[in-house]
């Protein structure tokens, strides 16, 4: 398709880039929606002069994100730089340092194209201890070659993704940009059948609705998602009125079509894309198709629409996060395996000195096997991995894709071992591991304590090291070690008002840890140093706020009336909306009390009835056993025997004057929440079967 | 002998002649559920040295008998735990088969986070030291008694539905386990939830007293019993409670506010003790915190003082009135307040009595 070459646009875009360069020793290049970033990165090594270093880095939710694209860059120096890039014992910022001073010194131009997840290098409340790792790293790897004003660099991004803070925003205002967007092509394109192969049809479809609202051109990318959204059953009038001609909402078509995959009739091309979109970096053409495996009527969708044909599949990277996320099981390993197999056919080395140029390759070959789990240990163990954040890749992907916590344990007590002793992150993890798994508990809390000591303020430490004691019962345990954190971080409770991810990351795990073993009242104490302010703020603090409340509720009354869903507002001072004024018969509500049927069987119901006021000491507990004519009279939702846990409304209506009770109970909709494998798991790993 | 029972749950403290206590369940007082009245008991009145706590028993896994029981195990370190037996123990009320219920309201989760607290408590305990083992227990097995002449000795459940978990019905109570203490010529019964009748029927549990009293029938022949299943009517045994024959013997109860027990209606609960009994002490009135109030000396109150005090208010809805009983967790007491202890000699003899601060002993 003549019209999705990009080579032309990335052949001037190049030339722009250099010769901007000529004049300033940064440029920026942005890349619109649905541009290549390997198409355009090919140009700029085939157009400059000077031998440039391209760097893709991988997303930063991958634990070897700045090692790679350290590796990367030092693989444009020789064998020799990479050595010294991959010597662990060396600080990474000091490593960076030294692979931009050498690629200076060889007069090399370093181009790093930065993904969307970059931009949390510098987020104020980082969403993790490995995140808020991978943060610190990434942002040493950049600084630091940044800070080598010699060198030459030209930064690929999407506009948000410059929003990086730190050195790369306070200069980057002021570099050259080129921006690298594709004009609006002719919507007559889309008559092309042949370009369109099965999605023809659509194509067709679209060019009518578009002819029908007189647009005459639509941005490539737009062009694309719509084909790809009409060849999976959309209406083409509709996703024109909703989404329009411009190109500001290409998001939100990214959105939607994310939606339109999660779909049941989209399944298997849902788990297609899904498949495909576990490879970081582009595939080629033909091994993409046969790890998507779609139906061949949608292939169209991967290789033209989301994808390109035009040598590798490259999937756009926020697209691809998204469909990643899409999975609903576990990762195949078979997939992962597939993958590393593909990436060691192109690096043709054994260890990362001697990928040379095929430095990604090789990467990426240890990742996949990171992440094909258990069944890929042998293989992975045969590996010579220098660096400890290949071990974290892969302890990470089978900790938290695999549940395989006993083996990513083994990975961090390696990384202790060969690596560094005083590793704070592999000691929480090596704890946090076997507390998952619920094993070698002395190990895991002599683990917990050894990263808090090591990081003494550091926010998840202390608090995972508070919830596994409470999570062992430990209670007074687990009291006296909160009272050292917070003397240790917060001595005045001034700290936690004065960063939300004090109370986000600490106060919150402990609180619900607390609620996790009924002790409520624990759980208030802790809750209570949140500041109102930021309770207020946070969604997740009100909901913990409004689960504390509930538990004080069911504590203070022995039962629960109300579903633990139903807001505190909504509680005790009027019946809901679904107990009727009046009865058929025109008789005024004289009662209503909200209850929980506590105990049924085909006999007898059992029922705990709350007297409302807005006094909560006021309120009482009624216990009354229903006969199953009297449930099937008043009630009827459902038989005597199936209402065991259903919440209601009993009501009673009553003429002035008059001694006739008419009684009705009203069903209140409650979801019910079903624990699943994990969650029960989780809540049992230290009971043995033999006592339950 | 110390009996505790603020309105949910019970422990009972046993100091045992010689030296060492035997503990049983347990149960949590004040408004945020942090008192242990065990605890208390121990540290008050335990010698200064050598004096451990022997073992601690769990008579089965309903969430009102293990109020604190984890906290306990950690402060205490009992030398031995005794549970009913596996698989028992988790025929009787799973503990996964109760969290992975998804129809259990936000209370019976707080409940259950006790009961999941307690057997991880257990498991550590177990875990912490080579060679220790829970203790399963089931009719004729002992208990450790360290030093002390006493002997302890389980007398429920029946040993092959306890091990092979035999019963129809997952009903802890049912499992529960009963322990005689024999020190000379004395004897203690403590009789935990086990039921003769299945509730509000006459239909006989076929692990219950019918069984028990059948093979030791000399238990109807106590100085103190901790009364069955908190004083219900479907606990009581003609032959465990018999009409009392002159010698002085002591009946305590522990409260159920949840279920109202005892009850204090007519041939039901406490009337029906009292029939037998010249008096029945109650460790705290089965009511609210309002109602729940330091007793002046000597603590006796009329049966129908008490029926007068724990009389409902009304809402006013017949239906809600007539057939509706009002319960409540209530509980602001002190650890040491809804407590009787009872000091008996080794020819069966109660030497002294003393009563926490809203225990009372209640009379016709």
């Amino acid at each position: 398709m003549v019209w999705l070459d990009e080579s032309p646009l990335n052949a001037s875009r190049a030339d722009d880039a250099v010769r901007a360069l000529e004049n300033a020793s940064r440029v920026k290049l942005v890349l619109a929606p649905g541009v290549h970033r390997a198409g355009l990165m090919g140009a700029l090594e085939k157009r400059s002069e000077r031998q440039v270093a391209t760097v893709l880095l991988p997303p930063l939710d991958d634990a070897d994100a700045p090692l790679h694209g350290l590796l990367q860059a030092a693989s444009s120096l020789g064998k020799e730089a990479v050595a010294r890039a991959l010597d662990d014992g060396v600080d990474l910022g000091e490593r960076a340092w030294n692979v931009a001073r050498e690629l200076a010194k060889e007069g090399q131009v370093l181009a790093v194209w930065v993904p969307p997840s970059w931009q949390r290098v510098r987020a104020s409340t980082p969403e993790g201890p490995g995140m808020e790792l991978r943060c610190l790293h990434a942002a040493k790897v950049l600084d630091r070659w940044l800070a080598e004003q010699s060198l030459p660099i030209m930064i690929l991004a999407s506009s948000g993704a410059l929003g990086l803070g730190g050195e790369l925003a306070k200069n980057a205002e002021g570099w050259p940009r080129i921006d690298v967007a594709p004009e609006p092509v002719s919507i007559e394109v889309l008559q092309d059948a042949r370009a369109w192969g099965d999605y023809a049809d659509a194509a067709a479809a679209l060019h009518k609705g578009l002819a029908y609202k007189r647009m005459q051109t639509l941005f490539p990318w737009q062009m694309r998602l719509l084909v790809g959204l009409v060849g999976l059953g959309e209406a083409p009038g509709a996703l024109l009125s909703r989404f329009g001609p411009s190109q500001r909402r290409t998001t939100a078509l990214e959105n939607y079509m994310r939606e339109v995959l999660t779909r049941p009739k989209h399944d298997e091309v849902r788990e297609g894309l899904v498949r495909i979109a576990r490879a970081r970096f582009p595939v080629e053409r033909q091994e993409a198709r046969e790890i998507a495996a779609l139906p061949e009527e949608h292939l169209p969708l991967l290789t033209i629409c989301i994808g390109t044909e035009a040598g590798d599949i490259e999937i756009e990277e926020d697209l691809r996060q998204q469909i990643a996320r899409l999975a609903r099981n576990r990762p195949d390993p078979a997939i992962h395996l597939r993958l590393a197999a593909y990436h060691q056919s192109l690096d043709g080395a054994p260890s990362a000195r001697d990928a040379g140029p095929h430095m990604r390759d090789w990467l990426e070959k240890v990742h996949n096997l990171g992440r094909a789990g258990t069944e890929a240990t042998g293989r992975w163990s045969d590996l010579d991995l220098p660096s400890r954040e290949l071990y974290w890749d892969r302890a990470r992907s089978l900790s938290i894709e695999h549940h395989a916590f006993v083996e990513a344990a083994a990975l961090y007590r390696e990384c202790l071992r060969k690596f560094d002793d005083r590793d704070a992150y592999s000691w929480h993890y090596l704890g946090f591991n076997l507390d998952r798994a619920g094993a070698l508990r002395e190990e895991a809390e002599h683990a917990l304590r050894k990263a808090v000591e090591l990081r003494p303020t550091h926010p998840w430490y202390n608090g995972r090291l508070v919830t596994f004691l409470i999570d062992q019962a430990r209670f007074r345990d687990a009291e006296a070690a909160w009272a050292e954190v917070l003397e240790r971080m917060d001595p005045r409770g001034e700290a936690v008002h004065g960063s939300p991810w004090l109370a986000g990351q600490m106060h919150r795990w402990v609180v619900k840890a607390w609620l996790g073993m009924g002790e409520v009242s624990r759980a208030r104490e802790v809750f209570d140093d949140i500041p109102e302010e930021m309770v207020s703020r946070e969604e997740w603090f009100q909901k913990l706020r409004h689960e504390l409340l509930d538990s004080e509720e069911a504590v203070r009354l022995g039962e629960s009336v109300y579903p633990p869903e139903t807001p505190m507002s909504e509680r005790w001072t009027h019946p809901p909306a679904i107990v009727s004024e009046h009865d058929a018969s025109r008789r005024p509500l004289r009662h209503w009390f909200p209850g929980r049927v506590v105990a049924a069987s085909e006999d007898e119901v059992n029922v705990a009835l709350a007297v409302p006021h807005a006094d909560p000491d006021e309120r009482r507990i009624i216990a009354r056993a229903l006969t199953a004519g009297e449930w099937r009279t008043h009630a009827g939702f459902c038989p005597p025997e199936e209402a065991l846990g259903r919440y209601f409304v009993l009501a009673i209506y009553e003429e002035p004057g008059s001694d006739e009770e008419v009684i009705r109970i009203y069903p209140v909709k409650h979801e019910e929440h079903r624990l699943d494998e994990e969650e029960m798991r989780l809540l049992t790993r230290y009971i043995p079967a033999s006592l339950g | 002998m110390f009996v505790a029972g603020p309105g949910l749950g019970e422990g009972i403290a046993v100091a045992l002649p010689g030296a060492g206590w035997l503990l049983i369940d347990g149960c949590t007082t004040g408004l945020d559920g942090r008192g242990l009245p065990l605890e208390a008991i121990v540290n008050r009145w335990r010698a200064p040295t050598d004096d451990p706590v022997v073992a601690m028993v769990l008579t089965h896994p309903h969430e009102d008998h293990v109020g604190g029981f984890a906290e306990v195990i950690d402060a205490l370190s009992p030398q031995c735990i005794g549970l009913l037996s596996p698989p028992g123990f988790s025929e009787s009320g799973s503990i996964r088969e109760k969290l992975g219920d998804p129809r259990a309201g936000r209370a019976e989760r707080i409940r259950r986070g006790s009961e999941r607290a307690a057997l991880i408590a257990i498991q550590r305990w177990a875990e912490a030291q080579p060679g220790r083992q829970v203790l399963a227990l089931h009719e004729g097995v002992t208990l450790p008694a360290g030093s002390s002449p006493v002997q302890v000795v389980a007398r429920a459940p029946d040993e092959a539905v306890a091990r092979l978990g035999l019963l129809p019905s997952q009903d802890a109570n049912h499992l529960s386990v009963v322990l005689e203490i024999a020190h000379g010529t004395s004897r203690t019964v403590l009789a935990s939830d086990l039921p003769r009748y299945f509730t509000n029927t006459t239909r006989p549990v076929r692990t219950g007293w019918d069984l028990v009293m059948s093979r030791y029938d000399f238990l109807g022949d106590h100085a103190v019993l901790k009364v069955p299943h908190h004083g219900s009517a479907a606990a009581m045994h003609p032959d465990l409670m018999p009409q009392a024959a002159g010698t002085q013997r002591a009946w305590c109860v522990t409260p159920h506010n949840r279920a109202k027990l005892p009850r204090v209606a007519d041939l039901d609960g406490l009337p029906r003790m009292l029939e037998r009994q010249s008096s029945v002490l109650l460790t705290a009135v089965p009511a609210s915190k309002r109602v729940q109030a330091p007793e002046e000396h000597p603590g006796t109150v009329r049966l129908s003082q008490l029926a007068a005090r724990m009389a409902s208010q009304r809402t006013g809805a017949p239906f809600v009135d007539a057939a509706g009983v009002h319960v409540a967790p209530g509980n602001a007491y002190e650890p040491l307040d809804p407590l009787w202890c009872m000091a008996v000699d080794q020819h069966g003899t109660l030497v002294s009595r003393w009563r926490g601060r809203v225990a009372i002993e209640v009379i016709s």
